[in-house]
């Protein structure tokens, strides 16, 4: 039950330290907030556990269940219980915007793919066509 | 065309005046100078669409967490197995949420003290005015409980967040600090040298959030966290408290976690799903959050009894 830890993984600090920074113009907008490396760190490590908080509570929440898969309602209902239920709406409404992104994009691909396969066949014949032309010339 | 890949080439966000394509040479320019306009045009029409979808599309390109570092902090848990797809989108955003209301709040303090760079204690601070972020009590520790020396070295945060345990040095039990005669203690390091306990399994902790009816959540609605009575006697959160108990556990209280040590050789818990857990020496499990009332604490305190009984272990608990 002992277990040895290494290096945890932590949040990439250039996006951190976007967050902060944008949220801080937004505070004072008049002049400039400085963020010292020891406090963006103490932000990363904080998100991190929180991770781990949310996690481990919707874990909870989906094993009640009993299911196997942590899904976005449990994600939702951990909120609640931790009480951030104000975090509620606005992550609803990401989530919907990703859905949608998501199904554009499988279907763009699919077509820039079937797109592609085209222009090849058409480059190579037209290739093809060239050399022979080269050859017999 | 050449014209076409110099104008695209410019710089990005595009100025308000396109450098119009080079004249090519030995051509009057004349007769061309409606088609040059109309390229302009189009170009700036180009550019000013471009820069709409942009700034709409702001929110994703902008990124957002890497999702795939998402789900390996998640996993880390090794409670946590299947994740949907949807969920790493969901904690990127909240992760993002939860920076910015930390961000917020700490920011309050750098301004109440006439700063304008934000520092740790800021977040300390604002970690400790906000009863939601209670969590977080022993991951940002605040600059005044920096005397380590009587524990040996803290070390910082820890990998994975969950506090490294040190058996009490046998303090007589001349009396534990702190008003209820609680227990307190705080995290320090591993004696096994690099080893966590293990996280709380999940068998505690629903056993325990069936078996507290209200809780009494220790966030009494919002940042106003006042009377929260237990939530001050464990304000001493940096007190060591002392003191093996009889058999070898440790209750040990950091903020208003509270936690169980084990000290003793092997204790065998059978929690009421009939879940049989084998704890040896440095494991440490959650036992839940204090609520408004000490009740939660004698009731954690008859349910241990109970549980560890059954297994051939008595524990004595000296709560005032």
């Amino acid at each position: 039950m002992e277990k040895v830890v290494s290096e945890a993984e932590e949040l990439p600090k250039a996006i951190v330290r976007r967050v902060v920074k944008e949220k801080l113009s937004e505070c004072s907008p008049d002049y400039d907030f400085n963020v010292h490396k020891d406090a963006l760190l103490a932000f990363s490590e904080s998100a991190r556990i929180f991770i781990h908080y949310l996690s481990a509570t919707a874990n909870n929440i989906c094993k009640e269940s009993k299911r196997q898969t942590m899904n976005a309602e449990d994600v939702f209902k951990a909120l609640e219980e931790i009480e951030f239920s104000e975090f509620v709406k606005p992550l609803g409404a990401s989530l919907a915007e990703f859905k949608k992104k998501n199904a554009g994009k499988k279907v763009d691909q699919s077509r820039k793919m079937r797109r592609k396969r085209r222009e090849n066949r058409g480059f190579i014949c037209r290739k093809r066509n060239q050399n022979q032309a080269k050859e017999t010339g | 065309m050449d014209s076409n890949k110099q104008a695209q080439s410019s710089s990005y966000p595009p100025t308000s005046s396109i450098t119009p394509p080079p004249a090519i040479a030995a051509t009057p320019l004349a007769p061309f100078h409606h088609l040059l306009q109309q390229q302009q045009q189009q170009l700036q029409m180009f550019w000013f669409y471009q820069r709409q979808e942009i700034e709409q599309v702001n929110d994703f390109k902008n990124h957002q967490l890497p999702l795939a570092r998402i789900k390996k902090i998640m996993k880390a848990d090794e409670d946590v197995r299947m994740i949907s797809a949807e969920a790493p989108v969901l904690f990127a955003k909240a992760c993002e949420l939860f920076i910015l209301e930390l961000t917020i709040r700490s920011w309050l303090h750098a301004e109440e003290n006439k700063r304008r760079t934000l520092q740790k204690n800021d977040i300390a601070a604002a970690i400790t005015r906000t009863d939601i972020f209670d969590f977080l009590v022993d991951i940002v520790p605040r600059d005044e409980i920096k005397d380590e020396a009587g524990l040996g070295g803290m070390v910082g945060a820890t990998a994975s967040g969950v506090p490294y345990f040190y058996p009490p040095m046998g303090q007589p039990t001349g009396g534990p600090a702190g008003p209820g005669g609680m227990m307190i203690g705080r995290p320090a390091v591993d004696p096994t040298g690099g080893m966590y306990a293990q996280p709380p399994s999940q068998a505690w902790q629903s056993v325990w959030q069936t078996a507290g009816p209200d809780d009494g959540s220790y966030a009494s609605g919002g940042s106003g966290g006042q009377g929260n009575l237990d939530g001050q006697c464990l304000g001493l959160v940096n007190e060591t408290g002392g003191g093996l108990w009889p058999d070898g556990c440790s209750m040990i209280i950091v903020g208003l976690d509270v936690w169980l040590l084990f000290t003793g050789y092997k204790a065998f818990v059978i929690d009421n799903d009939m879940n049989l857990a084998i704890h040896k020496y440095g494991d440490s499990f959650h036992l839940g959050k204090l609520g408004k009332n000490k009740e939660n604490l004698f009731k954690m305190r008859n349910y241990l009894s109970n549980s560890l009984v059954r297994c051939g272990r008595s524990m004595v608990w000296q709560i005032a």
